[in-house]
């Protein structure tokens, strides 16, 4: 029964991705710290058999997890694992700004047929290299690289493609970059590069709109109430269809919609000139920034409430900027400096009270009798 | 792993390309929309030197523009360019430019996407410099410095806009004079229109129009680029040589050079 039912939790894994593994991995490291705490050994007592099988089983399974799924078993291991990624994003750029630079050092002692063949052929050789990368490692360090290298050389093809005939640009460029981006993103599992193919197609969105109006495309950031809508769009994405493979990249969805509408409400609330509210641009930026204020509050409730740290993170970043914002414009003009900064931290005191009382309040019944 | 998204990445690189080679293409077939003999004037090359990071070769567009100072600077609101014109181009111009929310109403108002009409060394540019010289004749009455800026001028000046670049091809037919450029018209309301020696009543604030943007830079492919590859030395030799440049526009009104031919 229990092979069975192991089978079966392990047909379940196979069939997610490796973030949903290293959850579980996660979960069964701090289990077994735990039960190795003194502190449990006096309420959970383990007979020496029991406790025999389940440090077997639990080594075991770990070892099965990494196996499979090339997943951290350590705090050590997670801490390198971040250096890996950080350092593998950063030579990503690295190489993509050495690809162009290096193209366009030479490309102008070159013929034109030669010139084409390089920018179109390069985009795709780095499509290779990825697809040959993914297959052989599990961990998609290296297959992120490469897919950051095959955006950066798509972009570079197409910008030369219109340097090299004076082709007028358009907006349609962001369109085929952001569709390759979220192709690689899904295909390889690739969180960074879905980001990136967001933010191309928000922008895309945003200059077709722009241009329809009969305005030049590249000021498709004008009028930030367009990107108000497409951020809240982004964010509801995860909540209207239903999770493909990759179910770690809602929160990806999330975060982008987030961090567009709430930069869009925080540069109308700075500036209330470009909107489309024909209105005078002091009471735009009043209107935005008590939206912004009301908005940020209502994500750290919608993150607590679901569960989603990113929101919750966001939310209160920007709720701070909203509201040292409209303190600043209050209060700096005539209040002391010193005094704007005590009641500044004042502020934050009682926010942190606050926020204590809540968490207080969120504690199970039981667990604050015992508390 | 399925390959379906490969082969969704693959085709998504190829087609894109095949989009932009085969409107470039269109561009370029059949008949040219403008053809027109350009100097060191109007397409002017800056130049790289030797430790450039680019070593493509670009040409950029030169032009003026009159307006009522005969300043020839290109962001100069052009005479032709008022508030009917303005108008015809998709601007609200509904309010009057002495009105007291017409600084707010006209402030509002994003540069529009429209066709420009250069002509070059034509009429216009004779106009021009009837007009700069007799200004200079003034000021030169007036114990004023001597002006030499017309000498190394631009012969191209902007003289017509649109929003349908077929209408504005049929009010100037020629093509040899005359080339029809994608361009960006911002509105502005001048609140002192000037001249520096009148009074604010005698120059209402009056709304005009600038040609903000068009694409002025035009790349030059191998053969023709070689004539200007080179540093140190050459690099000054090319960049005070006079040539002449055959610039066509195609039928999607984007440019490439045909020809250049260095000398007088």
């Amino acid at each position: 029964m229990a092979v069975e039912r192991q089978a079966h939790l392990d047909a379940q894994l196979a069939a997610r991705d490796r973030a949903l593994a290293q959850q579980a991995a996660d979960r069964l490291r701090m289990l077994r710290e735990e039960l190795a705490s003194g502190e449990v050994e006096s309420v959970l007592a383990l007979t020496p058999d029991q406790r025999l099988r389940f440090d077997e089983w639990s080594t075991r399974r770990l070892a099965e997890l990494a196996e499979r799924f090339d997943v951290d078993t350590t705090v050590s291991q997670k801490r390198v694992s971040w250096g890996m990624r950080i350092a593998s994003t950063l030579g990503g750029i690295a190489v993509c700004a050495a690809v162009v630079l290096f193209f366009m050092r030479y490309w102008g002692y070159l013929d034109t047929w030669l010139q084409l063949l390089i920018v179109i052929l390069t985009p795709l050789l780095s499509l290779c290299g990825a697809e040959r990368m993914a297959r052989r490692e599990r961990t998609r360090y290296f297959t992120g690289l490469l897919a950051l290298v095959t955006i950066a050389s798509f972009i570079l093809n197409l910008v030369v493609v219109g340097t090299i005939f004076n082709i007028v640009s358009t907006e349609n460029s962001m369109l085929a970059w952001g569709a390759l981006a979220l192709v690689l993103a899904y295909r390889y599992g690739l969180r960074l590069i879905l980001a990136l193919g967001l933010l191309f197609l928000i922008g895309y969105v945003a200059a077709a709109f722009t241009a329809r109006m009969g305005y030049r495309w590249l000021e498709f950031w004008d009028r930030p109430e367009q990107f108000l809508l497409l951020g809240l769009l982004v964010f509801a994405i995860p909540l209207l269809l239903k999770p493909a493979r990759q179910a770690n990249f809602a929160p990806v969805f999330r975060l982008v919609g987030a961090l567009t509408f709430f930069l869009a409400v925080l540069s109308l609330a700075d500036w209330g000139a470009p909107s489309y509210l024909n209105w005078d641009a002091r009471n735009v930026e009043r209107l935005y920034e008590f939206f912004g204020l009301i908005a940020s509050a209502g994500a750290i409730w919608l993150g607590i409430a679901r569960n989603w740290n990113g929101l919750v993170n966001t939310g209160s970043v920007f709720f701070t900027l909203f509201l040292v914002t409209r303190l600043y414009h209050w209060w700096w003009a005539w209040m002391p400096k010193y005094l704007f900064f005590a009641a500044i931290g004042a502020l934050g005191i009682g926010l942190v009270l606050v926020f204590k009382r809540l968490r207080a309040s969120m504690i199970p019944a039981n667990s604050a009798v015992t508390a | 792993m399925k390959n379906i998204s490969l082969a969704a990445a693959f085709a998504i690189v190829l087609l894109a390309n095949a989009f932009a080679l085969i409107h470039a293409a269109r561009n370029r077939s059949g008949t040219p929309d403008s053809e027109l003999s350009l100097t060191q004037r109007e397409l002017q090359y800056i130049g790289h030197h030797g430790d450039d990071e680019n070593s493509g070769v670009t040409l950029y567009l030169r032009w003026v523009t009159q307006s009522e100072n005969l300043i020839p600077f290109t962001t100069a609101a052009p005479k032709w360019l008022d508030r009917s014109k303005l108008r015809t181009l998709g601007f609200d111009c509904r309010v009057n430019p002495d009105a007291g929310d017409a600084v707010r109403f006209y402030q509002r108002q994003r540069p529009r996407r429209a066709f420009v009409a250069f002509e070059n060394d034509g009429a216009a540019w004779q106009n021009f410099v009837d007009a700069y010289q007799d200004e200079v004749a003034r000021r030169q009455q007036r114990g004023l410095p001597r002006d030499d800026t017309l000498r190394n001028s631009t012969h191209l000046v902007a003289i017509d806009a649109d929003l349908d670049a077929r209408s504005l091809r049929n009010r100037h037919a020629d093509r040899s004079r005359v080339m029809i450029v994608p361009a960006v018209i911002a509105i502005a309301l001048n609140t002192y229109p000037g001249p520096v020696s009148g009074s604010a009543s005698a120059n209402p604030p009056r709304l005009e129009g600038r040609i903000e943007q068009l694409p002025s830079e035009i790349h030059l492919s191998r053969p023709l680029s070689d004539l200007f590859q080179g540093g140190g030395g050459r690099h000054n030799e090319i960049t005070t040589s006079s040539y002449t440049v055959r610039l066509r526009y195609g039928k999607l009104l984007e440019p490439w050079v045909e020809d250049i031919k260095f000398g007088p």
